[in-house]
């Protein structure tokens, strides 16, 4: 019998979001099922319920036509469930082998734990694969790009008949990239259930034979890989042409002169980091996870520290020892994590707004109460913050409004902004907002601030950036401006050595 | 070869130089104490001071409590978990077993069995805290330390508890016992459970599930471990240790006492010696072996500097400091784990390659 | 838009007056407050004692003094998401400096103040390097800082005195006797500076700019950082402050048992930290204020006192601080688990 795995209006609810509404739909075995969808449409949550990590609201999971619930990870994983996750689930203090038989150890007749075996295991396993890695290593000194395979491996070794892949090739070289299509392929033909998520319409079309499309949490439909096109699938996941949004936007004609140049900047993981940012420009930084990018805009804010290179900011050189210097000569960071790095969620949007400029309020030592609101009222008007008072604690905004208090804050009155980096800033956004954005960066633009918009979404990049810096391994490969950037050529330069 | 490899493994190992130091200190203490300096003869280094049998039983009857607590938090450690309040729950336990043998008939034996009962209450106590409630397990601990002591105050209102010789001699004796006048028995006992719990730690896939539970708790969830069970068991494991450490206290010292334990220190000098023996104050790593030779050297330092006459206070201050230096070991490590990952995952550095 | 302005002349008195009152946190301590109290009234009465007289709520408010300086650092600490174990050892060692200064290396009394507060603010200065320079767990730097200041207690107890053997230090100064045990008018002096530093942290914390940082460093100090506060400088000098105030109870101590003693302090060091956070101060920092504190320590001392006049077994103090501890906690980790997983 076919093995198979399906969901029966699956519906899941966290505080404030509705992740999962409704969804159905069937895998088969010997077949690659793409899910795809964007940011926050519900892929992940899916993943987590068909791990045992999550349990459904409502709705269920049929597994081989039967209907199972999974009290744990460990009862997925013993029905033969594996998810390869996107935030790598490994254990930086062990060897390789051992992260590859983690939960499964194997023991010698008296219940011991049987290192020889397991190293013989291990070594097998990883020449299959033919990936050059030694197996007693710590797992976390190798690089990013073999963790990736480690945990690959590790859901390799448990055969499981139902493998799911969230975002696997993002850290992936393109030899690799070829190793993980080919086991792929060896699945289907072992009649295993693959399910592919990923956001890389390439390589949906290389290697997947059906594709399911999220948006919003909702099923919206089922469609054939080999009968349909890259621009059907993306009005799919968007619900319109993504070319409204981007032809839609007003962007800035007037670039000015050169006001950021960051020459053969190096420290701990970058190197030789180059490029000239220019007033009114907006920047943007491409590359794959862990190419380095987030690392650049810490060096620049004086969050890392820098071995060796310059900086210069309107042409004086400057080295920041932290970031209240930074701010101080008019650069400004919203950093990836909103939520952990971003706002303090227990304090209002007041308080948030004010953040970087408390030293610079009226009244000497004291908060001048007044100052505050008004300030923090400014800037909701500004960014049309939805929320019936400024004293609404962050934590209970939507991701979008929460970006936008963060744009309020960079933005705000007492602040002279020269430059700002935001560093994927549209995360977990949903797209009516993520055009509010759009067009708040290019209205930013035109107002003469510096951008640097590091994403991790081509299409954004590619639409948004006047110049688009692509990064791999901590070093640039490539500068592409807006006229010649595609997506396969920023994303060769992604991926080259 | 064979040899070689056998020194350069030695020579390797994190645990090497703290058994110099403590070969070291030993000598200098046989050498200080015995008086030799001052004219007695040679023989005297291997029978005065340091080596008297007095002096050493001191030491060896504490290391033995030490070493059972030690079972407990070293894996509690490596878990990712802490227990402050390991040394209230051996004084509570060594209270409540010397009340019983005083105010009750039952066979000491029997007593004995009712109080490592008592310690597996705790430790689920320690669960329901931690696992259930979420407390950080340090925040949790103290405050039931400061329970344990005060009841242990409360029980007799501040007096001891003798136990006859009488009723129980023959857990008197278990204590006392020794051989040769300077090495108990009780020792030889703890000597194996530690070999125990380091075979337990190395050599069974359990041991090795307790260092994924400690690494990376959701990592090792998400590949079928089941992180909350395990931890129950660290925390009924160290419990019952420490109910037992309590209970030996008890037969050496022929009596219980409301303060005598739970303001000695023990439970602390155990966990600072576990730092500076290896385990990462974060879990994940470390072992028994590496623990207990720390262990060693913090008991034999502080022997050092007493029989040397050094002021109490400056004991209490050297103590300190070595924590500190410990931790400082601790954080260096720690710093080099963190810098080499960051590096590998971005620039895929792998040299070896 | 904001409907604030037009909303605010509509709404009723209760809503803005007695409202905000009664859900305010501190207001429910108050009520337990108040119900101890009369809880202990009774009692005593049904035992043929008097505990509600003028004379009990004297010795309460004396017996918190000495916690509250602790307190108050303590909670400071707390609200930026740090805690300092070591602050009792610290001041134990400030009053025994003091005491020395003035009797064995005959110096004068003011000059002793000086140089206690300066000893106690160098050690919280080292209690910082070690946090924020080294990155040391602060529970783990404050314990040894802990063993430490015990240590340097002992040895100073004998610097000047011509003998090995650490022992408490006599002193009779009439200024210190004043700051310990004089009173202005019926109110003792230490009552008084107390209740003004308790109200001078309470502003700085709910109406200054480094109040605000503060509290938002507790809330969230990577994002802090990242917005600019340096968190580093102002949890330097939090640890200072916390020691100075220890020290500044050290002086009490030392004015009031008329020595510095070697066993000062010993029991505030986990009643000032449980009464911080019964008030209300987070125990991950971001939240909470010094009225709450103050309220806290009421609360905790009236028990203490109230066990001692209905004749209960005074350690019983210690298992109900432990437990407190712990049900305070625990409320405290429930709610912001709550607002954390949004």
């Amino acid at each position: 019998m076919t093995k198979s795995l399906e969901f029966r209006g699956i519906g899941k609810s966290f505080p404030g979001v509705r992740a999962l509404d409704n969804v159905s739909f069937r895998a088969e075995g010997g077949k690659v099922l793409a899910l795809l969808g964007e940011n926050g449409a519900g892929k992940s949550t899916l993943l987590k319920i068909m791990s045992g990590d999550l349990k459904a609201d409502e709705g269920e999971v049929l597994l081989n036509g039967k209907k199972v619930e999974f009290p744990g990870p460990r009862e997925a994983i013993e029905a033969g469930i594996s998810v390869i996750y996107q935030e790598r689930q490994l254990i930086p203090s062990m060897s390789v082998m051992e992260n590859i038989f983690a939960g499964a150890l194997p023991k010698t007749k008296l219940g011991l734990f049987d290192k020889r075996r397991l190293y013989n295991e291990a070594t097998e396993i990883i020449r299959k694969f033919g990936l050059d890695i030694d197996p007693l290593e710590p797992v976390g000194q190798l690089n990013i790009a073999h963790q990736q395979m480690v945990e690959i491996m590790k859901a390799y070794r448990r055969n499981s008949d139902i493998i799911a892949f969230d975002e696997p090739t993002a850290p992936l070289t393109e030899k690799e990239i070829k190793i993980l299509f080919e086991l792929i392929l060896k699945l289907k033909e072992e009649g295993k259930v693959v399910i592919y998520v990923s956001h890389r319409l390439a390589e949906i079309f290389q290697v997947t034979d059906e594709i399911v499309v999220l948006k919003d949490g909702k099923f919206v439909k089922t469609l054939k890989t080999s009968e349909t096109t890259e621009a059907e699938l993306i009005k799919a996941m968007v619900g319109r042409d993504i070319g409204d949004t981007y032809a839609n936007l007003k962007r800035n004609d007037n670039i000015g002169d050169v006001v950021l140049e960051v020459d053969k900047l190096s420290n701990l993981v970058l190197k030789d980091v180059s490029f000239k940012l220019r007033r009114g420009e907006i920047l943007g930084f491409a590359g794959l996870v862990g190419a380095g990018r987030t690392e650049v805009a810490r060096a620049i804010f004086g969050v890392d520290p820098i071995t060796s290179g310059e900086i210069r900011l309107e042409g004086k050189p400057v080295s920041f020892k932290n970031p209240g210097e930074a701010i101080r000569a008019g650069i400004a960071l919203a950093p990836e994590d909103r939520k952990y790095e971003g706002l303090v969620m227990f304090r209002s949007i007041k308080d948030n707004v004010v953040m970087p400029v408390i030293d610079t309020l009226n009244k000497g030592i004291f908060v001048d109460k007044n100052e505050l609101t008004k300030l923090a009222n400014k800037a909701v008007e500004k960014y049309s913050i939805k929320t019936p008072t400024i004293d609404k604690k962050t934590s209970e905004l939507s991701g979008g409004n929460q970006q936008k208090v963060i744009l309020g804050r960079w933005t705000n009155e007492k602040m002279v902004t020269k430059v700002l980096i935001l560093d994927e800033p549209t995360k977990g956004i949903d797209v009516g907002a993520k055009a509010e954005i759009y067009q708040t960066v290019c209205d930013l633009a035109r107002q003469g601030i510096a951008v640097i918009y590091i994403s991790s979404e081509l299409t954004e990049v590619i639409n948004l950036a006047d110049n688009i810096v692509v990064m791999r391994r901590g070093r640039v490969t490539g500068i592409v401006p807006r006229e010649e950037a595609t997506e396969e050529k920023v994303l060769a330069l992604a991926m080259r050595d | 070869m064979q040899k070689r490899k056998i020194i350069s493994r030695i020579l390797r190992n994190k645990s090497t130089p703290l058994i110099v130091i403590l070969i070291i200190m030993c000598i200098i203490t046989m050498i200080v104490s015995s008086g030799v300096l001052k004219g007695e003869p040679l023989s005297a280094m291997f029978t005065r001071g340091f080596l008297s049998g007095g002096n050493l039983i001191g030491i060896f009857n504490k290391l033995v409590i030490q070493a059972f607590m030690m079972c407990g938090i070293v894996l509690l450690l490596i878990g990712g978990n802490i227990d402050l309040s390991v040394a209230g729950q051996a004084g509570l336990t060594a209270m409540v077993f010397a009340w019983l043998c005083q105010k009750t008939s039952l066979h000491w034996i029997i007593i004995f069995l009712i109080c490592v009962v008592m310690g597996a209450i705790l430790g689920l106590l320690n669960t329901l805290l931690v696992n259930r409630l979420k407390f950080p397990s340090f925040i949790a601990t103290i405050g039931m330390s400061s329970v344990y002591a005060g009841l242990c105050n409360i029980m007799t209102k501040g007096d001891n508890i003798q136990i006859s010789t009488a009723k129980h001699g023959s857990f008197v004796t278990m204590g006392r016992a020794n051989i040769g006048g300077w090495l108990p028995v009780l020792f030889l006992v703890a000597v194996i459970v530690l070999i125990a719990y380091q075979f337990i730690l190395s050599r069974t896939t359990f041991g090795r599930s307790l260092y994924m539970c400690g690494g990376n708790s959701t990592a090792a969830r998400l590949s079928g471990l089941k992180p909350d069970r395990i931890l129950r068991f660290l925390f009924l494991n160290n419990s019952i240790l420490a109910a037992i450490g309590g209970l030996l206290w008890v037969s050496q010292y022929q009596l219980a006492s409301p303060t005598a334990i739970t303001s000695s220190g023990m439970d602390f000098e155990v966990i600072s010696a576990s730092v500076l023996g290896g385990v990462a104050f974060h879990g994940g790593s470390g072992s028994i072996g590496g623990a207990f030779v720390a262990l060693m050297v913090l008991n034999v330092f502080e022997n050092m500097l007493h029989v040397m006459n050094v002021q109490d206070y400056y004991i209490v201050f050297a103590t300190g400091a070595i924590l500190v230096i410990a931790l400082g070991i601790d954080y260096i490590n720690a710093e080099r784990r963190r810098k080499a990952l960051l590096v590998a995952s971005i620039s895929g550095a792998s040299e070896t390659k | 838009m904001i409907k604030e302005a037009e909303t605010l002349r509509k709404e009723s008195f209760y809503r803005k007056y007695i409202r905000p009152i009664i859900t305010h946190k501190v207001f429910s301590l108050v009520i337990i407050l108040l119900a101890l109290v009369v809880l202990f009234s009774i009692w005593s009465a049904a035992q043929g004692k008097q505990f509600f007289k003028a004379s009990t709520l004297r010795n309460i408010l004396n017996s918190i003094v000495l916690t509250s300086f602790l307190t108050i650092g303590a909670g400071m600490l707390l609200i930026a998401g740090d805690m300092d174990l070591s602050q009792a050892a610290v001041g134990a060692f400030g009053g025994i400096v003091l005491a020395a200064s003035i009797v064995y290396w005959k110096l004068p009394w003011f000059v002793g103040i000086i140089i206690c507060l300066l000893l106690c603010g160098v050690l919280g200065a080292i209690n910082a390097i070690m946090v924020t320079r080294y990155r040391f767990p602060s529970f783990i730097a404050t314990l040894a800082m802990m063993s430490m200041a015990k240590g340097l207690m002992y040895i100073f107890s004998t610097i000047g005195k011509g003998s090995d053997v650490a022992s408490n230090i006599a002193v009779n100064n009439p200024y210190l006797n004043f700051i310990g045990k004089g009173t202005i008018g019926p109110v003792p002096f230490g009552i008084i500076v107390m209740l003004v530093f308790f109200l001078v942290y309470g502003i700085l914390l709910t109406k200054t700019k480094i109040g605000l940082k503060i509290m938002l460093m507790g809330g969230n100090k990577a994002a802090a950082n990242l917005a600019g506060i340096n968190s580093k400088k102002i949890l330097f000098a939090l640890f200072v402050n916390a020691s100075v105030l220890a020290g500044v109870a050290g002086i009490f101590s030392t004015g009031r048992l008329g020595q510095g003693s070697l066993l000062a302090l010993q029991t505030n060091q986990f009643s000032g930290l449980t009464a911080a956070i019964l008030g209300g101060i987070s125990f991950g920092g971001g939240s909470g204020g010094m009225g709450g504190a103050f309220v806290g320590l009421l609360i905790l001392n009236t028990f203490q006192i109230g066990m001692g006049v209905v004749g209960v077994n005074p350690y019983w103090v210690n298992v109900f601080s432990g437990v407190i501890l712990l049900i305070a906690l625990a409320t405290d980790f429930i709610s912001r688990r709550r607002l954390r997983s949004v």
